[in-house]
């Protein structure tokens, strides 16, 4: 099973990105650029929840979290659909 | 189609593909892309193009957020020739809209086309949706889908040669076989086809152009033609109309095998535990984890 977290901009060489699905030029920013999102399978929640101090979110409480202000992207075709 | 004993039986008519792995997206942050596009308008003469695909929408809940289907394109650049499929089932603002949109941007908002196809009203018969709320979502069974979950569409275009007005393109929807029917209050056609300019990048999970819309969502049987190579298989297989391209490729409910072919292969991603397409030429870069699953069209 698949879990994820975010951390701030500055943290991102702190990653072990052998850890996590994404690639440090690949991960999802969010809309002010200040924290990316990762990815990891069970085994390593607990070492990024010491990291971060947030529990991991399953797949279902992401998909959430990706539908907020901070992380749902405004785009030109949005603008047009309004 | 019938289920007997376990096994699907689609019609003494059609043979299914054999199919065990669809690619898999989270609708979170991962997707998958191309070095090359396939898509594009050309010097002369108006070019038959599509985009056929099985697909499970996954969510069990209504986002604000599109779920994109296929883009082409260049990264977070939409103004050179962007073109995406996506399905809405509200708009950023919470605004229902159960509608998928198709839109090639092809040289800035002055030169594009937007189409629309609203799930329910005249498309009801279709689709299945029965209201403006009625979402495709995995678990409303009201959506008209195949034994395994999937809806089979079929993105099927005329495109306008390069130079020539976008109006004068045809592009239709077809859902399971069968043509939806356009919602003309949204269209948008204007400006001229631009030649493509650069390699972009075809998309699946994800609008690379727009940088927007992840896609939480299985696609499985890719099958994409260019200006030569539909005008083959369609000789090839008989087909003469636009119906008959819809009835082959939704093959009663089932994929059907287009057959590894290399006048058309190199545009043919069945996600067989590969991201190679059967041509062997252009795979898919998976980014972010996305993967496969047996639970296939």
């Amino acid at each position: 099973m698949r879990y994820y977290t975010y951390l701030n901009a500055n943290e991102i060489d702190l990653v072990n990105w052998d850890w996590v699905y994404e690639s440090k030029d690949t991960v999802r920013w969010d809309n002010y650029n200040e924290h990316f999102i990762v990815s990891f399978n069970e085994e390593y929640c607990d070492e990024f929840e010491r990291f971060n101090g947030i529990p991991a979110m399953d797949h279902k409480v992401a998909l959430n979290f990706m539908n907020s202000e901070q992380w749902l992207k405004i785009s030109e075709d949005d603008s047009y659909i309004e | 189609m019938i289920t007997v004993f376990g096994r699907n039986y689609y019609g003494s008519s059609y043979v299914c593909v054999p199919n065990g792995y669809a690619a898999t997206f989270d609708g979170v942050n991962d997707y998958a892309n191309t070095t090359i596009g396939l898509l594009e308008s050309v010097t002369g003469s108006i070019s038959k193009q599509w985009v056929s695909f099985w697909i499970k929408d996954l969510d069990t809940t209504a986002q604000n957020a599109g779920e994109t289907m296929f883009s082409q394109g260049f990264g977070s650049n939409s103004s050179s020739n962007a073109w995406y499929l996506a399905y809405n089932t509200r708009a950023s603002n919470g605004t229902n809209l159960n509608a998928i949109t198709f839109q090639w941007q092809s040289n800035g908002t002055g030169n594009r086309v937007i189409k629309r196809w609203d799930l329910f009203g005249a498309n009801t018969p279709i689709t299945g949706a029965t209201s403006i709320t009625d979402f495709w979502l995995v678990n409303n069974s009201n959506i008209n889908v195949n034994i395994n979950g999937y809806v089979h569409l079929l993105l099927l275009m005329d495109i306008p040669p390069v130079g020539q007005p976008m109006s004068t393109g045809n592009y239709d929807l077809y859902w399971n076989g069968q043509k939806l029917t356009q919602n003309t209050t949204t269209n948008v056609e204007i400006g001229n086809a631009s030649a493509q300019v650069g390699t972009p990048s075809l998309t699946l999970g994800y609008n690379f152009p727009f940088n927007t819309a992840f896609s939480n969502a299985r696609i499985d049987e890719l099958f994409i033609t260019n200006n030569s190579n539909s005008s083959i298989f369609m000789s090839v297989n008989g087909l003469t109309t636009d119906q008959d391209v819809a009835n082959h490729l939704y093959n009663g409910g089932c994929p059907v095998n287009v057959g590894n072919d290399g006048r058309w292969s190199g545009g043919n991603w069945r996600f067989e535990n590969s991201w190679t397409n059967e041509g062997g030429t252009l795979p898919f870069n998976p980014i972010n984890g996305a993967t496969f699953s047996t639970d296939r069209a």
